[in-house]
């Protein structure tokens, strides 16, 4: 398999009044496509920072990035965005879809950036969400969907674009056990059907999941596994 | 993105809060409605004192003795000056400046009209004929003063409207003797009534021979000449022609003045302009409010929006596409409210003279166009500032923000 995502000595530091804060230190990582790989750690271990920096939301402060076989680097604001729009796909803990938008339109968002027409934003915008099981929530607004039932729609906004990773942030954090099984099980079957995915948790029955898992303490990867047999 | 997506993302975004949008609207709408009703009023004053000057007599020249600026203005006749002005200049103009259609002397006084124990003081011209051609004056009965009367001095009058009410009533004047300046003269004619122009009662008049008005007031120096050009087209070529005819007649001197009716139209014009200006700008200012208002709102509306700037940025919005939305919604906020505003703006000043009709308005294409580009560029200015800040934010703050 290709390698996606290659990462070497990739730091990131920020300055907060006179010290400066390593959120990563000297992170080196290889993430082959169709991997499904989650990133584990206490609260300021830096697996955010390390989800942002993959995730093309912040920049490392130092090392090397390449993604897809491209070395990232000296991106403007633009350029992450192009990246983000096409080649990533997000699902957040607190789901951030728009609040006044029904489920079809969040879905539809990403490809309004890349200036795909109304009808074929909707066309596949519609088949996405049949895809995740909401064939008949489309004209509902967030506020009138479950815990559950949004966050299907904030995963099939990150598929819209079929993008090459889907970066997933405590995806069932906000969600009961059930609605979260039924949310972990729909991400199985993304990478079954090929999807590279990475799930950052501290939860270990999530993690339990992914077939690859680790582990970040003070930004450092202190633990990499393979679980090979599930 | 193109810019009909940015505007409907702005239209839905402006109707999520109707109430707001409105009364940020009202703002620009107050704004232009005021720079069109404001703008309309001096226009329309404009176009009153246009239309009453018209009413004087067009290609009306007015020549009068001694050298004073051309620019136009109104001069007071003078009298008594050096270079007199003699009722034979005015005849020589006549007959030798052939683009002068008519010439006439003016021998202005004023002074007592007496009928019984009733008198009034009042302008008194000295004139031919052809003055009320010239002026547009209508006799209403009876007649004018006559070439004969001019010739044999006649002591005739013919009263202005106002005269003639205050001195006689309803009574019948024709045939009448009244006195004026302790000469007797006998009331031949009364003139239709013309009303006020420019402040100036033009039926407190009473006329008599201009050769008999010199007989009165012992004096043979003309306060002025009005002349007539032939045609609109040749008053250029007449005013030429009087100056030839009076330089000749004056040793080689200009010692005249020739007013035109363009010249004190222009005195006027830029006199309303700078006033129409000075309206516009003051309702400048409250359109400049207006936009503060906005961009008020706007800043509000960034900072409530910080996380859906983050999840569009997220999903793949470039600054520009952020940008574009929120200053979309500043120009449409302030364009429907110049739109609204040049309606109601509009809709006031045309009934207003319905109302008051001593308040003339008008409406012209460009206050109307500069109110509209005006209440844009104001969205513009003052929405960049919000949508910049919109589209500086950083992400994954935007995201996280509460």
């Amino acid at each position: 398999m290709p390698t996606l995502i290659e990462m070497e000595g990739v730091s990131k530091v920020y300055r907060t009044g006179q010290v400066d804060v390593a959120a990563l230190a000297g992170i080196t990582l290889s993430v082959e496509t169709g991997e499904y790989m989650a990133i584990m750690g206490a609260s300021g271990s830096g697996k955010s920072t390390l989800m942002n920096v993959i995730g093309f939301l912040d920049r490392p402060t130092d090392g090397v990035y390449r993604f897809a076989g491209r070395e990232v680097e000296n991106l403007s604001d633009d350029d992450l965005a192009a990246i983000r729009g096409r080649r990533i796909g997000f699902v957040f803990q607190t789901f951030q879809l728009l609040p006044r938008a029904t489920a079809l339109e969040n879905v539809e968002l990403p490809l309004v950036y890349q200036s795909v027409s109304r009808a074929e934003r909707q066309a596949h915008a519609t088949d996405i969400l049949t895809q995740v099981g909401l064939a008949d929530r489309m004209f509902h607004t967030p506020m009138e969907l479950s815990g559950g039932q949004q966050q299907r729609v904030a995963i099939a906004r990150a598929l819209v674009t079929r993008p090459l990773l889907l970066l997933a942030d405590e995806p069932t954090g906000n969600l009961d056990s059930r609605s979260g099984a039924e949310i972990m099980a729909l991400i199985d079957r993304l990478h079954a059907e090929g999807l590279t995915i990475l799930v950052v948790t501290h939860d270990a029955a999530v993690a339990g999941h992914a077939r690859r898992r680790i582990v970040l303490r003070d930004g450092q990867i202190v633990e990499d596994t393979k679980t090979v047999n599930r | 993105m193109n810019a009909l997506e940015s505007s409907r993302i702005a239209v839905v975004a402006l109707r999520a809060n109707p109430g707001r949008s409105a009364l940020t609207m009202l703002g620009v709408i107050i704004g232009v409605a005021a720079v069109i009703l404001l703008v309309s009023i001096g226009e329309g004053a404009r176009a009153y004192i246009e239309k009453e000057l018209t009413g004087i007599g067009t290609n009306l020249l007015a020549i009068q003795p001694g050298k004073t600026s051309t620019a136009g203005g109104f001069h007071p006749p003078q009298a008594g000056s050096v270079h007199k002005l003699t009722f034979e200049d005015a005849k020589a103009i006549k007959r030798r400046a052939y683009a002068v259609s008519d010439a006439v002397p003016v021998v202005l006084g004023s002074g007592k009209v007496k009928v019984g124990n009733l008198s009034r003081d009042t302008m008194i011209i000295g004139t031919t004929p052809e003055f009320p051609r010239v002026r547009n004056l209508f006799v209403e009965i009876g007649d004018f003063v006559t070439q004969a009367d001019v010739d044999t001095r006649s002591k005739v009058v013919v009263l202005g409207r106002t005269v003639y009410r205050e001195l006689f009533g309803d009574r019948p004047a024709l045939g009448a003797r009244v006195t004026i300046a302790d000469a007797k003269f006998r009331v031949v004619g009364i003139m239709q009534a013309k009303g006020m122009t420019l402040g100036f009662d033009i039926d407190d008049i009473v006329f008599i021979p201009a050769t008999a008005a010199m007989e009165l007031y012992d004096t043979d120096a003309l306060h002025e000449i009005l002349a007539a050009a032939g045609r609109a087209e040749e008053t250029d070529l007449a005013i030429r022609q009087i100056k030839d005819v009076l330089i000749k007649r004056h040793a080689g001197k200009e010692d005249f003045t020739i007013i035109t009716q363009r010249a004190m139209m222009s005195t006027m014009d830029t006199i309303l302009t700078i006033l129409t200006g000075v309206l516009g700008g003051i309702a400048g200012i409250s359109l400049v409010v207006g936009g503060i208002g906005i961009m008020n709102i706007m800043l509000v509306s960034v900072k409530e929006r910080t996380r859906e700037i983050g999840i569009r940025k997220a999903v793949g919005a470039r600054r520009i596409d952020i940008l574009q939305q929120f200053l979309f919604e500043a120009v449409i906020l302030s364009l429907i409210g110049g739109i609204i505003g040049i309606i109601v703006g509009g809709g006031i000043a045309y009934s207003i003279p319905l109302f008051y009709s001593a308040i003339p308005t008008r409406v012209s294409l460009w206050s109307v166009t500069l109110a509209f580009f005006f209440s844009v560029a104001v969205g513009v200015f003052f929405g960049v500032e919000p949508a910049r800040r919109a589209a500086r934010l950083d992400p994954i703050e935007a995201l996280r923000y509460e």
